[in-house]
């Protein structure tokens, strides 16, 4: 067929200039042939065994299948080869010390992928109540791990009790989070696993443990926040404001003081020499109170409201604690308990986080250690602080 | 080629016979050097694309893939992929004065400018075509196939070889900005 048919004149003549191609050099054109026949040789050659492989194939097929001999690697395998072993190796040595780490105590040396592998997994939660699960299943671990050393004799270590105190409060919060059915289901379940906890401390004290004062600081922590749990049973909203109302309150404490050290002084106007770290329910006898102070400090001390009530602490205060108010300006009630001046307990590692109202603690003080007929009355927030 | 003639060829070929070898080299490497010097405008490069393709010619052999009968065809094609390869790897080459022009010597030199600068842009404008249009125009305007031929080359209907060239010339018009007509030239 013509190709004028197909393409105009013009288009055909611009092709055309194509067609003009130099001869081929013959000489190139002999060494492409003489390449070609040989590489035809070699293929020969490469198809056809040698006489005496030819006897010996089965053995060299048994040995190239067993070791692997092959003529040529590929490149590309042995690339994915060594990425596959570094990734076996890293993946499965991670995987491996982290399955090991899961059953160290606090004093080995593994002890920190555990708690790391932890964060990780509560981190990688995908919604509250996976959450609140395993914060509740790693406070029971840690509440083990203190069972145990506690067996052994030993005080556990402030980190590892903060870090129970942590995860506890973890899983209440996150459940709090969840509906109103859900967090009391949640809560529920919280409450038992505490209670056994707490039943667990209890019989290691009655075993007698050396380690008496951090057994009763943890199990105060466990009270308060049983108490905690209680509150959301009853009333999960309730939960949730007290919750949000002990965030802000934290959040304008550590807005105000960039460091741990002024927070105490200007949280603790009353200036009493007790505890400025205590969040919680006193414990009975622990000479928790309120100090001297005036209660000027309005953004971090309530005023005497003459119904001494502290917003932490919802329960009745035990008979003996010493809770109550302390010298400061509000009235004396009757039904506290004589504020003292006394030196409190150092802070404890439940509060150690939370600067708080709190105010010096009579303890042993000289105006403090009588129980008056508190066992009614409420905790009261004058001048010096609860 | 007489058909028998042929299979006589790629039997001798099959069985990697060197005469026959030689006689396959010797028919088909001129027509390949020139397909690709057309389309790559550089005689290294063309003697590499005859080399690749016989070579690959004999590895389909030795696969026991090599072509039954259209041994022309077969290794236009591999002629073509290759060219397709090197165009994807290797950008558009300077416009410069061919030394592989010996035929120019004599001629002036603004001449063989215009001459290589014509050929430049036609090989620019060849490389913005799809490879099977590219293919099509290549064996249908600068080697003269019948439609028929081009088909058996690119196991494609006939009616699939014009309507690419239809889109081939198409673009091409629009490249070297002709005006289209699209009425007389349509597939």
């Amino acid at each position: 067929m013509p190709l004028e048919k197909d393409i105009e004149p013009e288009l055909l003549q611009k092709l055309a200039s194509l067609q003009s191609v130099p001869d081929r050099d013959p000489a190139k054109e002999e060494l492409g042939l003489a390449a070609f026949i040989r590489e035809a040789d070699g293929l020969l050659t490469g198809i056809t065994p040698q006489p005496e492989a030819r006897h010996k194939g089965w053995m060299h097929a048994l040995r190239s299948l067993l070791m692997n001999q092959r003529k040529e690697r590929s490149p590309m395998i042995n690339t994915l080869a060594t990425i596959l072993l570094i990734t076996s190796l890293i993946l499965g040595g991670g995987g491996a010390t982290v399955a090991a780490a899961q059953t160290s105590q606090p004093d080995q040396p593994l002890y920190g992928v555990k708690l790391l592998s932890e964060d990780v997994r509560i981190g990688l939660a995908a919604d509250p109540a996976k959450e609140a699960q395993l914060a509740m299943e790693f406070a029971g671990r840690r509440a083990a791990e203190i069972a145990l050393m506690l067996q052994k004799g030993i005080a556990p270590s402030q980190a590892v009790q903060l870090r129970y105190q942590s995860q506890i409060e973890l899983a209440v919060r996150s459940a709090a989070r969840l509906s109103d059915e859900q967090a009391v289901k949640l809560l529920a379940q919280m409450r038992i696993r505490l209670q056994e906890q707490q039943q667990l401390l209890l019989q290691i004290q009655e075993n007698g443990s050396p380690a008496v004062a951090a057994v009763n600081q943890i199990r105060q922590m466990l009270q308060e926040r049983l108490q905690w749990i209680e509150t959301g049973l009853g009333d999960p909203a309730k939960l949730r404001e007290e919750l949000r109302l002990r965030e802000q309150d934290q959040n304008k404490v550590q807005q105000k003081t960039p460091s741990s050290e002024p927070q105490a002084s200007k949280t603790v106007p009353g200036s009493g020499a007790g505890n400025p770290w205590t969040t919680g329910t006193p414990t009975p006898g622990s000479g928790y109170g309120p100090g001297q102070g005036t209660g000027e400090c309005e953004a971090c001390t309530p005023a005497y409201d003459g119904q001494g009530s502290n917003p932490w602490t919802t329960g009745t205060p035990t008979p003996g604690s010493g809770y109550g108010p302390g010298q400061g300006t509000g009235p004396t009630d009757p039904a506290t308990p004589g504020a003292g001046s006394g030196s409190g307990p150092q802070p404890t590692p439940w509060q150690m986080n939370q600067p708080t109202q709190a105010g010096p603690q009579p303890t042993q003080g000289a105006q403090g250690t009588a129980p008056g007929p508190q066992a009614t009355a409420t905790p009261h927030r004058s001048g010096g602080k609860p | 080629m007489n058909p028998d003639a042929e299979q006589e060829l790629l039997h001798g070929a099959e069985a990697l016979d060197h005469s026959a070898l030689a006689a396959v080299y010797q028919r088909y490497s001129p027509g390949i050097y020139r397909y690709a010097m057309r389309l790559l405008g550089d005689d290294c490069l063309a003697e590499d694309c005859v080399a690749e393709t016989f070579s690959r010619y004999l590895k389909a052999i030795r696969a026991g893939k090599g072509p039954q009968d259209h041994l022309q065809a077969y290794l236009y094609r591999i002629a073509h992929n290759w060219i397709t390869d090197c165009y994807r790897r290797q950008p558009p080459p300077p416009l410069e004065l061919d030394e592989a022009y010996p035929e120019d010597e004599n001629a002036r030199p603004e001449t063989r400018l215009d001459q290589a600068f014509e050929q430049q842009q036609v090989r620019l404008a060849l490389r913005t075509l799809t490879p099977d249009q590219r293919l099509v125009v290549s064996l249908r305007f600068l080697e003269g196939w019948e439609y028929d031929e081009i088909a058996l080359a690119m196991s494609k209907p006939v009616g699939t070889i014009r309507a690419l060239q239809f889109r081939a010339l198409n673009t091409l018009r629009k490249v070297f900005k002709l005006s289209e007509k699209e009425g007389s030239h349509a597939p």
